[in-house]
């Protein structure tokens, strides 16, 4: 009993002297967030005045994109709870699809000109450009607060519920308008200077988190022989009645000793790919949710039964959107999941086929491994290209539009660097999707050295080269298809969701 | 196993081969038809944009109405009927596209010496979708070409050249991608102001 009263009474301590004061910081953390929300929120709210006015602006000349627009201005003014992240998000996506009406609704190039020349238009252009900034900045600022909750929560065993606000997330529309230069050479910039990395929020956010990795190695090392001391004077009191107590303890506290440092690993982990994703301009993402109905459509993903993902980013680069992430995909009918990266890019081009490069080897007799069978084989002219890979489409002239000679012969480079056996690829709903099958995906986007050594400084930049490595992967493959300068002469108009009906008038 | 036996087996067998070629043969053809259609789709586009090019043309280009009327007699030509199973007319037909391109191309390059045209709404708009189509075209002439290349394989490969003759398949001309009268050599003495005559 005596026993168990000392636990008990350890327990409080620990309690009362870390977990206690930790927790309160997570709740003021989690109580700036919400108020940075309401800044946030009273600035998109201010875009809704504005919705209305364009919507009518805009009747005359598309009628049914005004409908749309009042309609997605409700969605986004009905009222929810802050109490629920999935709500918070749900209302964040209905802001941020207002936001991007408004931006194909005042500045496409299609709009019909006498609704171009309109000075009420051109008006509220301006005015949008005004709240753009406002948002971004409170945007910023709301963000800064989730993170800050996000590392909290983390670093906080057993924490539930406080902290889980989602993101406000720039999304494809706003990062093609906010095309923050050439990310390759952002990244060469990085890898030739770690100091970029360097940064007065960043570094005190590592040096936090250097301190608090230092207290847990010297926790780590303390907690288990103390515990192993307690356990022996537990067993001698006891006179021996608990003799492996001892031994269970001291293992007991190992174990657990590990949790905060993985959980601390994480939070450093985040902190740097943020870091990294910001200096190159673009978009983290912890938990991605890829649209992997595109990956099944094209059979790349073919009947998918359960979808993993880690680690995902988007952004523009030679001024094209792009996402890519890891991810761990099973499959009906195949024993082992696809693991690798997945990765998307923007076609500079209106082409409305669907188009799909497999690779060509003993696997291709197999359902899941072949192109969907809607689709007809393409016969092209390289045959090394097609000695290498299976292409079927719907459009066999545009499938040789998009499969230029130049096209083929990166895409073979490309095969010829990752592994052909792994690559797939499709052009799909104006996107070439890439599918890149890699031994050790899990791998990727993940701390190096940098840990191994518990004494490590962690506030070094270089500790990320591993980090910085694998981005600039990714880069280089969105990079070596050179998708922006695929097709000379060819344009793309705005996404026809948005202005498909045309002038009414 | 008797005589006849073996002999029936043996002409089954050869009539089973010849059937299957023939499929093959007829599928060939069809392919090809379908991609010579691909290529009239794109060429009709090319033909569409013609007048465009024109009207903007004879609005500058008041000298220069041989290259105009060129263009027109050749957008004339071009879009005569022809019979695609043909493979004269067939190429008489490409062979007058390939011309039409030609005098477009030298129109355009023409119109580099007008400012004026040059800076025109039209024009402008007219070369870049004139440079869209010619990429659709070069797709579809390599879908052409890949499926008249399999064509003629199966055609002229004894004894798919006995069975194309007896079912009246011919091999299809290929969509070449410069005028004939381009291929002959160039005489760089001539460029270099040595004279000389042109090679080839």
């Amino acid at each position: 009993m005596s026993a168990l009263a000392v636990l008990v009474l350890l327990a409080v301590l620990v309690w009362i002297g870390w977990y206690g004061p930790k927790k309160v910081k997570l709740h003021r953390l989690h109580r700036d967030a919400l108020d940075a929300l309401e800044v946030l929120d009273a600035r998109l709210r201010a875009v809704h005045a504005l919705v209305l006015e364009v919507a009518e602006a805009i009747r005359p000349y598309l009628p049914e994109e005004a409908a749309r627009g009042e309609d997605l201005a409700a969605a986004a003014g009905a009222p929810y709870s802050v109490a629920s992240a999935a709500q918070v998000g749900r209302h964040l996506a209905a802001a941020q699809a207002l936001r991007m009406w408004l931006h194909h609704g005042l500045g496409t190039a299609e709009a019909p000109p006498r609704m171009a020349q309109s000075p009420a238009i051109a008006s509220m252009t301006r005015l949008l450009a005004e709240h753009d900034r406002a948002i971004a900045d409170a945007a910023a600022a709301y963000n800064r607060a989730v993170y800050a909750v996000t590392v909290a929560g983390w670093l906080l065993p057993g924490n539930s519920g406080i902290g889980q606000l989602p993101y406000y997330e720039a999304r494809a529309a706003e990062l093609r308008r906010a095309m923050r230069g050439d990310a390759k050479a952002a990244m060469a910039a990085l890898q030739s200077s770690f100091a970029e990395l360097h940064g007065d929020e960043f570094e005190q956010s590592m040096a936090r988190l250097q301190q608090q990795r230092l207290l847990m190695v010297k926790t780590a090392v303390a907690v288990p022989l103390g515990a192993l001391v307690l356990g022996i004077a537990i067993t001698l009191a006891s006179g021996f009645l608990l003799g492996g107590l001892a031994i269970w303890m001291f293992v007991g506290s190992l174990v657990l000793g590990q949790v905060p440092f993985m959980r601390l690993r994480k939070a450093v982990k985040l902190a740097a790919l943020n870091r990294i994703a910001a200096k190159l301009g673009l978009l983290y993402h912890h938990k991605p949710k890829p649209p992997i109905a595109r990956f099944s459509k094209s059979n790349i993903l073919a009947r998918p039964e359960f979808v993993k993902t880690d680690d995902g980013f988007e952004g523009t680069h030679n001024g094209l959107y792009f996402w890519v992430c890891e991810a761990r995909v099973g499959m009906k009918g195949r024993d082992e999941p696809f693991d690798g990266l997945l990765m998307e890019v923007d076609v500079p081009w209106d082409f409305r086929s669907h188009t799909v490069v497999m690779p060509r080897h003993f696997l291709t007799m197999l359902s899941w491994a072949k192109p969907p069978k809607h689709l007809a084989q393409v016969e092209l002219e390289d045959p090394e290209f097609m000695g290498a890979f299976a292409v079927a489409s719907d459009d066999q002239v545009e499938a040789r539009a998009l499969l230029t000679p130049a096209m083929m012969s990166r895409i073979l480079a490309l095969g010829r660097s990752r592994g052909r056996d792994g690559l797939q690829l499709a052009f799909i709903e104006k996107r070439l999707i890439i599918a890149i099958e890699m031994n050790k995906a899990g791998e990727m986007f993940e701390l190096g050295g940098a840990f191994e050594d518990p004494y490590s400084d962690i506030t070094d930049p270089k500790q990320f080269r591993t980090l910085l490595r694998d981005v600039g992967f990714v880069l280089d493959v969105v990079d070596s298809l050179k998708l922006h300068e695929a097709w000379p002469g060819r344009t793309s108009s705005p996404p026809q969701a948005m202005l498909a009906t045309g002038p009414s008038n | 196993m008797e005589s006849h036996t073996i002999v029936l087996a043996i002409a089954l067998l050869v009539l089973g081969g010849g059937y299957a070629w023939y499929v093959s043969l007829i599928n060939r053809r069809n392919k090809a038809l379908e991609a010579l259609g691909s290529v009239d789709a794109q060429l009709q586009k090319r033909h569409d944009l013609v007048p465009n090019v024109l009207t903007a043309a004879r609005r500058f280009m008041e000298h220069e109405k041989d290259v105009i009327e060129r263009v027109t007699a050749l957008r004339a030509a071009v879009q005569q009927p022809y019979a695609p199973t043909d493979p004269d007319q067939v190429r008489r037909h490409l062979e007058a596209e390939g011309a039409l391109q030609q005098a477009l191309g030298r129109l355009m390059l023409v119109a580099e010496a007008y400012p004026d045209l040059r800076s025109s709404q039209t024009m402008i708009t007219a070369q870049q979708t004139m440079a869209e189509v010619e990429s659709n075209i070069a797709a579809a002439r390599r879908f052409y070409n890949t499926a008249v290349n399999n064509l003629n394989s199966a055609v002229e490969i004894w004894p798919g050249s006995l069975i194309a003759a007896l079912v009246g398949v011919r091999a299809l001309p290929f969509f070449e991608v410069e005028a004939p009268d381009m291929r002959k050599g160039i005489d760089a003495g001539a460029y270099l102001g040595g004279g000389g005559q042109p090679v080839g």
